[in-house]
C-alpha cells in the first residue's frame, strides 16, 4: 500500500483498520487459517470503488468507511469460498475456506445492521446471489470451451456486479443523482471486469475493452465532478495490470 | 415419527412454513433449482421453525410476522448443514447422499451462500433492525464455534469449557435464537424474552450433547449417516473428554483420538473404550442436568398447550436415537 498514492489513502487504512478489529478468531488471525493471497488489487479495490465514488462528490464519513468495509467483506467471503474446489483437497485446505468465508458473509450483515446500513441490505443480497449465478455457470461450463460472450456474462455476475453495485452505492451515500449514479455504477462495472479479465487472462481483449470503458466514464463525469479520485483509481488498476507487464505502452 | 406429533399444535403453521419454503427457493438457475429441491425434500425435524412458532403461542400470536422469521432461521440451518457436509467432507445426511457427495464442493458452496443469501432477503423483509442484528450477530457467533471447533481438532487435553464454547456457539445459539425471536415479534416482555432465549438455549446445548452421544453409539440406519464421523475427525466431544478423564482408558485412548488417519477398527476400539469407561453416561447426565434447567425455567409462563409441547421436546431430545 505504501507505493500506492491515493487522495483517499487515510480512508483505506480506516477500511483496513476497521476490518481488522472485526475478524476475530479466537487467538487466530485470518492469515493462521487460510493461505489468502491477494495481490493490491484484491486488497483495495472493492473498497476504493466505494471511497472514489463519494469522494466526487463531498467528504467521506463513517458511514462510507463501513460501506467500504461491507464491500470488501462480500468480496472476501467470494474469495475465499472460491479457494474450496472440487479437486482433492487437504482436510485444513478444504474446512477454514468454508467456514471463514461463512464468518465473512456474516459479518457483512453484521455490519450492515450496525453502521445503520440497513436499507441497502437487499441490495447485498441481491448480489451474493448474482454472484453464486455467475460460480454456478462458470460450473456448468467447466471444461468447456469459453465463448466470450459466455465469460462476460460469468465475469459481470462473479465481479463487475460488485463493484458496480459499490459505485452506485458509494456515489448515493454521498449524495450523488441520476444520470451521474448510472455512470459511476458503468465506472465501477468497467474496473471489475478489467481486474477479472487480467486475473485469468483468458480473454485479454476485455482488458483493453473495459479499461477504455472506465476512462470514457471518467471522461462523462469530467465536465460535472472533480474526478482525480476516480483517474488516481483508473491509474492504480492500471499500474497493477502493468506490472505484470501485460499493457505496457497501451494506456 | 415422534417429533411431529410434539408440534401437533402448530402442524398447520408449519406445514405452511414448508410450502413457503419451497415457493420460495423456486429460482431461474436450473442448479439451484435441484438443489434447493432436493434439500428441501430431504426434510430434516424442522425443530427451528417449530421452535420459533410455538415460543410465540405464549404471547401475541401472529403467524404472518413470525412466518418470515421461522422461514429464515431454517435457511440458515441448512445453508450450516450443506456447508458442514464440505466441512466435514461427509457422503451422506439423513440417509441419502450429501450435495457435495453428488454435485461437489463448489455447487455446495455456492447453494449454501444462496441460502444464506435467502435467508437475509426474508430477514430484510422484516424490517427490524433489533432482529436482524440478533440474527447476524448469532451466525457470525456460529461460524467462530465452527472455526474453533476445526482449530482445536485432534487436541486431546481439551475441557469441557472449551467443549462448552464450542456448542454453544455451534448449536445452541441458534435454537435459543429460534425460541427468542418467537417471543420478540410476539410482543413478549424481557423477562418472557429472556425465559425462551434461556429455555432454547438450554436445549440446545442437551440437544448437541446428545448428538454427539448419538455419534458414537447410534443405529447408522436411524442415524442416517455412518456413526464415529467424530472420532475420526478428531472432534472431541463431552463422552470422550468424560473417557480420557478415566485413567484405566487414557492412555490408550489418547493414542487412538490423536491420531489422524484411523483404521475403522481403530474407530471401533474408541467408541468401545467410550462406552467401557461410561463416558456415554455422564455425559447422558449432564444432558439432564440441561433438559431439566430448560423444563424449570418455563414455570413462570402460562399452562396452555405450547408449554406442554415445549417440555416433551426437552424430553423428544433425552430420547432421540436419531
Amino acid at each position: 500500500m505504501e507505493a500506492l498514492a491515493f487522495s483517499y489513502q487515510s480512508e483505506l487504512r480506516a477500511v483496513e483498520k476497521q476490518m481488522s478489529e472485526e475478524m476475530l478468531f479466537k487467538s487466530s488471525s485470518l492469515e493462521d487459517l487460510i493461505d489468502l493471497s491477494m495481490n493490491n488489487l484484491d486488497r483495495y479495490l472493492c473498497p476504493a470503488v466505494v471511497l472514489v465514488a463519494s469522494r466526487i462528490t463531498g467528504q467521506i464519513d463513517s458511514k462510507i468507511i463501513s460501506m467500504a468495509s461491507v464491500f470488501q467483506y462480500v468480496f472476501l467471503a467470494h474469495h475465499i469460498h472460491k479457494l474450496v474446489t472440487d479437486e482433492n483437497m487437504t482436510e485444513r485446505d478444504r474446512q477454514y475456506p468454508v467456514l471463514v468465508g461463512d464468518f465473512m458473509f456474516g459479518q457483512t450483515f453484521l455490519k450492515i445492521c450496525k453502521a445503520d446500513l440497513f436499507s441497502y441490505a437487499s441490495e447485498f443480497v441481491k448480489i451474493i446471489e448474482i454472484i453464486n449465478e455467475g460460480v454456478l455457470m462458470r460450473w456448468r461450463l467447466k471444461n468447456k470451451e469459453m465463448p466470450l460472450k459466455d465469460y462476460k456474462i460469468i465475469v459481470g455476475k462473479e465481479r463487475a456486479s460488485l463493484t458496480a453495485l459499490a459505485g452506485k452505492l458509494g456515489g448515493e451515500l454521498a449524495g450523488l443523482q441520476e444520470p451521474y449514479l448510472k455512470k459511476i455504477e458503468h465506472f465501477g462495472y468497467s474496473i471489475g471486469m478489467t481486474w477479472a479479465a487480467w486475473e485469468e487472462m483468458i480473454h485479454t481483449s476485455l482488458v483493453r475493452e473495459y479499461l477504455a470503458e472506465a476512462k470514457g466514464a471518467i471522461s462523462e463525469l469530467e465536465e460535472y465532478f472533480p474526478v482525480k479520485p476516480l483517474e488516481e483509481l483508473y491509474d492504480f488498476l492500471f499500474h497493477e495490470i502493468n506490472s505484470n507487464a501485460f499493457l505496457a505502452n497501451n494506456k | 415419527m415422534k417429533h411431529q406429533k410434539l408440534f401437533r399444535e402448530i402442524i398447520t403453521d408449519l406445514k405452511i412454513v414448508e410450502k413457503e419454503l419451497g415457493r420460495f427457493l423456486k429460482v431461474k438457475d436450473p442448479i439451484l433449482s435441484q438443489t434447493s429441491v432436493y434439500l428441501l425434500q430431504a426434510g430434516g425435524k424442522r425443530m427451528r421453525p417449530g421452535f420459533t412458532l410455538l415460543s410465540g403461542k405464549f404471547f401475541d400470536y401472529h403467524f404472518e410476522k413470525l412466518l418470515p422469521i421461522a422461514m429464515a432461521l431454517e435457511l440458515i440451518h441448512m445453508a450450516t448443514l450443506v456447508h458442514d457436509d464440505v466441512v466435514d467432507a461427509s457422503l451422506t445426511r439423513r440417509g441419502r447422499p450429501t450435495l457435495a457427495a453428488g454435485w461437489g464442493n463448489t455447487v455446495s458452496i455456492a447453494t449454501g451462500d444462496y441460502l444464506l443469501a435467502k435467508a437475509l432477503e426474508l430477514i430484510v423483509r422484516i424490517d427490524d433492525k433489533e432482529i436482524s442484528k440478533t440474527i447476524a450477530d448469532v451466525s457470525v457467533q456460529m461460524c467462530q464455534g465452527e472455526i474453533q471447533q476445526i482449530k482445536c481438532s485432534y487436541d486431546i487435553t481439551q475441557n469441557y469449557k472449551q467443549y462448552y464454547y464450542r456448542i454453544q456457539r455451534k448449536t445452541a445459539l441458534l435454537i435459543s435464537l429460534c425460541c427468542k425471536l418467537g417471543a420478540m415479534v410476539s410482543n413478549a416482555s424481557e423477562r418472557q424474552i429472556w425465559i425462551m432465549s434461556t429455555y432454547g438455549h438450554c436445549l440446545g446445548i442437551a440437544f448437541q450433547i446428545v448428538d454427539d452421544i448419538l455419534d458414537i453409539i447410534a443405529d447408522p440406519k436411524m442415524l442416517g449417516k455412518p456413526v464415529g464421523g467424530d472420532i475420526r475427525q478428531g472432534i472431541i466431544t463431552l463422552p470422550m473428554i468424560y473417557a480420557l478423564r478415566d485413567s484405566s482408558y487414557a492412555n490408550r485412548l489418547k493414542e487412538l483420538l490423536s491420531k489422524q488417519y484411523k483404521s475403522e477398527n481403530e474407530v471401533e476400539q474408541v467408541v468401545k473404550l467410550i462406552i467401557q469407561s461410561g463416558g456415554i453416561e455422564k455425559s447422558r447426565r449432564v444432558v439432564n442436568l440441561y433438559l431439566d434447567k430448560a423444563i424449570k425455567n418455563l414455570h413462570e409462563l402460562p399452562d396452555i398447550p405450547s408449554k406442554d409441547a415445549l417440555i416433551e421436546l426437552a424430553q423428544f431430545v433425552g430420547e432421540r436415537c436419531y
